[in-house]
């Protein structure tokens, strides 16, 4: 296990760098002077060309990227282009909020999804099977941002049960939860509802197998038998997907912050992209990749948990 | 199951359903986006000046009426040729971490606004030297005579003087944790999230009433229109069209606008085809119906213009070419400009359709791509191909500066009524946003000659001339001036705001 762990960590470094390669390129070849947006449109000639100069984007592209990479080594980000602050600050002050933000969307949708999941599996064809596939079909298709000011119009506006925008504190804390609640509902919905089809299709298929039948043919109740026979089995792509969408959420925050106001890595990504501040986004990319690759390893190994015939030497 | 759920989710409201507790004399404001850095040097963008308004000061602010009023400055006076202008400066005020404010302070601070840390050396590139006549006067030597000094240079954002003990004990630090002499003192900062500021009870002018000022980001209108609805802020100074209306139909709120110095405007390309030539320009002019579409798209955030110079200046003039909606006209101009009607219904020249690309930037300005769209439309309809191009602004910048258009939607904005912010820039030759290449010598002249007499009334009559050439030639197309608004509770009292400058907070209280 141990020298698994070690060779996919390593096998993510040729990732990784060539998501620096692609972010670089994408961001210096994109029209746009980052000296003359940091400037305004008012700015004189010989001051963007200060700042320009400043912020050494006259230096050939090959410079550039050498100096990000050779920074990246000693663990230096650089600085923002808009803020002058080192990018780690910002990136170590907003990722856990986003962090924050994918688990508690991924907690609950993972709960609401197995529970729907199993809830429709164990009931084929009925009233309630229908009813919860419609929902989930609802879920995918649903766009996030439009979810959320819904649910922040009646939520918010008409019930004020929930705050609006921000966050008011960890996610334990009364104030957290009230703030994060509307957020990771809106950011979790879409998880919740890909889960809950997932579940049930994999343990629809689990309860027809040979075993499950012969457990029920030895006179077991069915509760063990879906629980404890079909249902492990039947998880294992679902938690395979739990992996990938905590990914995704992290990656999906981008547009429920925006709505929401949430402090987060996603809204730090946006400005950054919006003032061509590529130090913050090439910086806070790359730790979303990496987190990206994280969640991939760890879901790898998580399967050895579920089913002990899979054996990593 | 559902009912367990359900359970759930009613004990966890129970559990956490207390409100958000907010301070009686905290003032809460929604930002669009976060502050960068508050050293007045380095400030570039309007939300960072806005709060940097309250902690630090310059000599001068301004009035409703957009009048200079004292600040730290009590009074000023240039000499007769309006090349050396003296400043006497207020006593007996302390920054906000005990330190004197004092002319040698003034000086440090101008100093390094001219140097090379400054992304303001242009604007202070007239100044050759800054120099302390005795403890509470300072002296700006300026290369040639400037009329418009004091809104070039004072009254930017390099115009904010900081603390100069600030400067030396914070070092790094000094742009993240402003020290000045304004009305608020810095409290903290959670980037993204929050400013907090506190009252300055040393403050040398009345007030504030409030003991805090906090300013909240917020990056969408819609949640800030939700936040201002249910408590969360107090004031909302952006909102669509359809929620400042809904807004100002509650009584429980009130909404205040005011003509701003943001003149918006197509620009004609008049170095290339087909603006190159004026009765093109003149003709596209008339075709569009702009008083309507902007009363229909933009009201009550933007009012129809007809000059360069805002109407809130007191340089604006409105007598001016009326370039009313007068498709005849705009036909009859083409006609005389050697286009002929094709089969089709279009404008042709040598067996060419007449083309016409619109540069329309992403969302940048108020309603930028439905007023594109509407003028399209009018132009369609006079017989013109027209394509909308619609740019993310980096990208866009990039095409106007370039001279890269051919009709491009471009905004100016300013916090000054002085006119020549808007024409220096825009309109004379080699002006620093003179993307379309204008060069009209009898125009420059009136401009340059603007510059140096110091008498408002003879300035007027220079810029309404000035303002006169501009529209004969048809270089812009006015679309209107945006205004500035802002949206608070009822109970809100004490709130005088400006167009020139950001809000005043030092007399708001609530009166329940």
């Amino acid at each position: 296990m141990f020298n698994y762990t070690i060779r996919k960590m390593i096998s993510a470094v040729p990732v990784l760098i060539g998501v620096t390669i692609l972010v670089f390129l994408v961001l210096h070849l994109t029209p746009g002077d980052p000296a003359r947006i940091l400037a305004g449109p008012d700015a004189y000639e010989e001051d963007i060309a200060a700042i320009r100069q400043r912020l050494g984007l006259n230096d050939p592209l090959y410079v550039q990227y050498g100096n990000f990479m050779a920074g990246l080594i000693r663990l230096d980000f650089g600085r923002s282009f808009r803020t002058g602050r080192p990018v780690i600050t910002d990136i170590a002050r907003r990722f856990p909020n986003t962090m924050e933000l994918a688990l508690v969307s991924l907690f609950w949708a993972t709960i609401v999804g197995v529970v729907v999941g199993v809830y429709a599996a164990i009931r084929p064809g009925s009233t309630a099977d229908g009813a919860s596939m419609t929902a989930a079909l609802l879920g995918v298709s649903i766009p996030t941002f439009w979810l959320g000011l819904i649910l922040m119009l009646i939520f918010s506006y008409y019930l004020g049960w929930f705050p609006a925008s921000g966050r008011a504190g960890p996610f334990w804390t009364p104030e957290g939860f009230r703030s994060i609640f509307l957020p990771a509902i809106s950011l979790g919905a879409p998880s919740a509802a890909i889960l809950a089809r997932l579940t049930r299709s994999s343990l629809l298929e689990v309860l027809g197998e040979d075993y499950v039948r012969t457990a029920k043919a030895k006179g077991l109740a069915q509760k063990v038998v879906i629980y404890r026979h079909a249902l492990r089995n039947a998880l294992i792509p679902v938690v395979t997907i739990t992996g990938l969408e905590l990914g995704y959420l992290m990656g999906g925050a981008l547009i429920t912050e925006q709505v929401f106001a949430w402090p987060g890595l996603g809204r730090l990504i946006i400005n950054g992209i919006y003032a061509h501040d590529y130090p913050t986004v090439q910086a806070s990319i790359l730790v979303l990749a990496g987190i990206f690759v994280l969640v991939n390893l760890v879901t790898d190994l998580f399967y050895a948990v579920l089913d002990p015939r899979i054996k990593y030497n | 199951m559902l009912k367990i759920l359900s359970a759930g989710f009613l004990v966890l409201l129970l559990l956490f359903g207390s409100g958000q507790a907010m301070a009686d004399d905290e003032f809460i404001i929604a930002l669009e986006s976060d502050i960068t850095r508050m050293d007045p040097i380095g400030i570039q963008d309007a939300t960072t000046s806005q709060v940097a308004f309250q902690v630090m000061e310059r000599l001068l602010a301004r009035d409703y009426d957009g009048n200079l009023v004292p600040a730290l400055a009590t009074d000023f006076e240039p000499n007769e040729q309006g090349d050396e202008w003296t400043f006497f400066l207020r006593e007996g005020v302390t920054f906000h971490d005990g330190s004197t404010f004092d002319a040698h302070v003034a000086k440090w601070h101008f100093d390094r606004a001219r140097g090379e840390d400054s992304n303001f050396r242009g604007q202070f590139s007239i100044v050759e030297d800054v120099e302390v006549v005795d403890d509470y006067k300072i002296k700006f030597y300026l290369e040639r005579p400037s009329a418009a000094f004091i809104d070039n240079t004072i009254m930017t954002n390099a115009g904010y003087i900081p603390s100069m003990q600030a400067y030396e004990e914070k070092g790094e630090d000094f742009g993240y944790e402003p020290v000045g002499t304004g009305p608020f003192m810095w409290y903290d900062w959670e980037p993204g999230e929050e400013i907090n500021l506190v009252r300055n009870d040393n403050w040398w002018g009345d007030g504030p009433l409030l003991g805090a000022v906090t300013y909240r980001v917020i990056p969408e209108a819609s949640t800030q229109i939700v936040e201002l609805e249910t408590g969360g802020v107090h004031l909302v100074t952006r909102g669509l069209q359809e929620d400042v209306q809904r807004i100002m139909d509650r009584p429980e709120f009130e909404v205040v606008t005011s003509p701003a110095y943001r003149n918006r405007h197509f620009l004609l390309q008049q170095e290339k085809e087909p603006f190159n030539d004026i009765l093109v320009r003149q003709a596209v002019s008339y075709a569009i119906d702009m008083k309507t579409i902007v009363e229909i798209l933009a009201y009550p955030l933007m009012e129809p213009a007809v000059s360069l110079i805002p109407d809130a200046s007191w340089a604006f003039t409105d007598d001016l070419v009326d370039y009313g909606y007068d498709p005849d006209k705009a036909e009859e101009l083409l006609l005389e400009a050697g286009y002929t009607r094709a089969s089709n219904g279009k404008f042709e020249k040598d067996g060419e359709t007449l083309e016409i690309e619109i540069l329309c930037p992403d969302g940048r300005y108020f309603m930028d791509k439905q007023i594109s769209e509407a003028v399209r439309h009018q132009l369609v309809e006079l017989g013109l191909d027209i394509r909308i191009t619609i740019q993310e602004w980096g990208a866009f910048l990039d095409r106007a500066f370039a001279g890269d258009f051919q009709m491009a939607y471009l905004g100016w904005n300013q916090s000054s009524p002085e006119p020549s912010l808007f024409t220096d820039a825009l309109v004379k030759t080699g002006g620093r946003a003179n993307d379309a290449g204008i060069s009209h010598e009898e125009l420059d002249e009136l401009l340059i000659e603007a510059m140096k007499v110091p008498d408002i009334e003879e300035r007027k009559v220079l810029y309404a001339e000035a303002q006169r050439i501009i529209n004969e030639n048809a270089w812009f197309i006015f679309i209107g001036n945006e205004s500035m608004v802002w949206m608070f509770p009822a109970n809100v009292q004490g709130f005088n705001p400006s167009p020139a400058q950001s809000e005043d907070l030092t007399q708001i209280y609530f009166s329940n």
